[in-house]
């Protein structure tokens, strides 16, 4: 195995972080939101936000624990080779699982938007080449790009978050304080799934060339998120209401399709559509690289670049083989549950492994 | 090994150049920019069909010469066991292939409005490229004679609905809404749609009135002056009034606004009343008999008599609405807010019919216009 020598700096691992989040979780969260705890679904935001820190601790302690180690290295060492190597495939089957849902969902938004008659393996091709482009070259063009896109990307979503106000109810989203607690607290964990991509930053988190600032740029990032999180769906449920938004299988985009210059009845969801493909192309690439990287290191052989190279063809066949829209459905439900355990649980539960048996070293929090 | 792999990539994009299996040249689109959909003459059947605009007719006349088209688009209309068969047949019927990005508006017959609306919007909504901000109305005639109309305006139908709602001045006389508004208040039940009643008229559209819903079927109507007092409990910015002064008199008011709050109260009996309170301001357009110059006491009289003859209208116009078991304003929304436990274990369509209301009006005049 070569292992890769690059190294990223706080602003690119801001603009990576946030970047992935928003590409993996804006556009679905309304819906999950509001089917798992109704009007108010918006405090789940703040519930997977809550649920989100201790993961970030986690990456950064284990990062300061295992420096220039990802988890797949340093999982034989706090666990032992055996379970070490299985526990480590768990979480490289989990960011490959990740992938292969996330591309089919986007899939589907460009089948249904975009492209109705062209077949699926070309649109599954074309973005999965896009994506692989970036994860070949590397984590510091991946997140380079995100740094390059940042101004433009946001500049016009937050337009976009401003104009979509159009018809806002307020009324959508009262009472205020209604809800049940174990309903909200339920939600918040299946809206946790929005952070899934933070499972690349126990693999990318070796390359931080400034891991003393680890914990605040990160939270950096995931606050900045939230913010964009908790707006889309407070609008979104404001706008459809809470049973009118689980009509529409891509809310976030239906919130800015109906959302139109006045008069000149442009829609700004052609604009959404742009600035989000470029994100989730981000969050595509982190992942395709991140389970290259995983491979490269579990085996023990070739480069990561190659192991890019290999996963296209089966990436390709997984995406491909989920028989359509409402299967998909099925798969990504399950997926959101045992997401929770592989990406906030598990880490955890290594973190206090580590510091109980004095794995890595011995002045790691 | 990265030149060869670069060229393999160019090469292999080459075949994408020549266009993919989604390229639809302009022109060979058949753009539809107005929609009907109707009851068919055999059970189970439904009749759909649109207007046409044929491009080059569009285009203005040369200065100075009429405009030489007699009329600028054509209609078509077909019949099918169900919407996507009638669809099939529409597409089969038009040499291009029917585009719908550019549709303005659905308009939907009387007898299909008794219907369960909620089945074919569902279908419609489906459509990506259907815009979901079109308009949708109601006609009591013939859909396919009402679009095949040639109007004074010469307009395409979903041109001319569409330059109609530009203008803000219509909106209190017909209360329109868009699909996905119609479509989120079906889904949420927390009030009921309402759409705008469209009919020919001297050549040309009017676009009056109202057609009420209860849930998802059509249960009545209100005529354009029942609409205005609709428009000032839901909420309003440049409406009309003329309130009847004395034998033969009149105040004519413009640029209405209204802000209504709405605020529902349970009795320990189980008994719901709304307290309505209605705040309206207005321009002073017209006054007969005239008055030179409006005075401090001629201003309390005029807000005085707006008060009664909307607080009238309002009471009037909510007891309708309660037959109707009709919920346009939204009192379903105040009620869950208030009362969210009792909205989960009822339906509102058993409360709604039961209520009181308690109005209380007031109105300020704004301004008098360029007299004083």
């Amino acid at each position: 195995m070569l292992p890769e020598k690059t190294g990223i700096g706080s602003g690119l691992l801001f603009m990576f972080v946030l970047s992935s989040l928003f590409g993996f979780g804006i556009m679905f969260a309304p819906q999950v939101a509001a089917e798992s705890i109704g009007g108010n679904g918006y405090w789940g935001v703040v519930v997977a936000f809550l649920f989100s820190l201790p993961v970030i601790a986690a990456v950064v302690g284990l990062g300061k624990r295992f420096p220039g180690k990802s988890i797949i290295a340093y999982l034989p060492q706090v666990y032992g080779k055996g379970f070490g190597k299985i526990f480590g495939l768990i979480f490289l089957l989990f960011l490959l699982i990740s992938g292969v849902l996330f591309l089919r969902d986007i899939t589907g938004i460009f089948a249904s938007f975009f492209l109705f008659r062209s077949p699926l393996w070309a649109i599954v091709s074309i973005i999965l080449l896009a994506a692989a482009y970036p994860a070949y070259l590397g984590i510091e063009v991946i997140s380079r790009q995100a740094s390059f896109l940042f101004t433009a990307v946001y500049l016009i979503i937050t337009i976009i978050l401003l104009m979509s106000l159009q018809h806002f109810q307020p009324d959508h989203i009262r009472p205020v304080l209604a809800g049940n607690p174990f309903i909200v607290a339920s939600g918040g964990v299946r809206l946790f799934y929005c952070y899934f991509p933070m499972a690349m930053l126990f693999m990318v988190y070796q390359y931080y060339t400034e891991p003393e600032k680890g914990w605040k740029i990160i939270n950096r990032a995931g606050l900045v998120f939230f913010v964009y999180l908790f707006l889309f769906v407070i609008e979104t449920i404001g706008v459809y209401g809470a049973k009118g938004v689980l009509r529409y299988s891509f809310p976030v985009l239906e919130l800015t399709r109906k959302t139109t210059i006045p008069y000149v009845l442009q829609t700004f969801g052609l604009y959404f559509s742009f600035v989000w493909l470029s994100q989730i192309y981000i969050t595509l690439a982190g992942l395709l690289y991140t389970t290259a990287q995983g491979c490269a290191e579990w085996f023990g052989i070739l480069n990561y670049k190659r192991f890019v190279l290999l996963l296209l063809p089966v990436i390709l066949f997984l995406a491909l083989s989920i028989p359509g829209a409402i299967d998909l459905h099925g798969f990504i439900k399950a997926f959101q549950t045992i997401g929770i355990w592989v990406i906030a649980v598990f880490p955890l539960i290594t973190w206090a492994v580590a510091w109980l048996f004095q794995r890595g070293e011995q002045n790691g929090p | 090994m990265g030149r060869k792999v670069m060229s393999l990539v160019v090469f292999i994009s080459l075949v994408f150049l020549s266009g993919c299996w989604d390229v639809e040249e302009i022109n060979r689109r058949a753009k539809m920019d107005a929609l009907f959909i109707d009851l068919g003459e055999n059970p189970g059947e439904l009749r759909i069909g649109g207007s046409f605009p044929m491009p080059g007719s569009l285009l203005p006349p040369i200065t100075g010469t009429e405009q030489q088209f007699a009329k600028r688009h054509y209609v078509l209309g077909v019949s099918g066991r169900g919407m996507v068969d009638a669809w099939a047949k529409l597409q089969a019927n038009v040499a291009r292939n029917v585009f719908y990005g550019q549709l303005r508006t659905l308009i939907l017959t009387e007898r299909l409005a008794r219907r369960n609306i909620n089945d074919l919007l569902d279908f419609i909504g489906r459509i990506p490229s259907v815009p979901p901000d079109i308009t949708v109305l109601m006609t009591k005639s013939d859909p396919e004679a009402l679009l095949d109309m040639k109007n004074r305006a010469n307009f395409s139908p979903g041109d001319y609905i569409e330059l109609f709602y530009q203008s803000v001045y219509k909106h209190t006389q017909n209360l329109p809404l868009t699909l996905w508004q119609v479509n989120a208040r079906l889904d949420n039940r927390t009030s009921d749609p309402h759409l705008p009643i469209i009919t020919p008229s001297q050549g040309m559209y009017q676009i009056a009135g109202t057609t009420l819903f209860s849930g998802n079927r059509m249960a009545g109507e209100l005529d354009m002056h029942e609409t205005q007092t609709l428009a000032l409990l839901t909420g309003s910015s440049s409406g009309y009034l003329a309130v009847p002064r004395g034998k033969d008199g009149v105040v004519g008011l413009g640029e209405v606004g209204a802000k209504t709050t709405i605020r529902p109260v349970k009795d320990r009996a189980g008994k719901i009343t709304f307290f309505v309170t209605t705040r309206i301001t207005g321009v002073v357009w017209e006054t007969i008999p005239r008055k030179m110059e409006l005075r401090p006491p001629d201003r309390r009289r005029i807000e005085a008599l707006v008060e009664e003859f909307t607080k009238r209208r309002i009471i009037k116009l909510l007891a309708k609405l309660r037959q109707l078991n009709s919920d346009p304003v939204g009192f379903g929304e105040k009620f869950r807010i208030k009362y969210p436990a009792i909205w989960e274990q009822n339906q509102w369509y058993d409360i709604f019919p039961t209520v009181d209301f308690k109005v209380r009006t007031q109105f300020t005049i704004h301004r008098t216009g360029i007299f004083r």
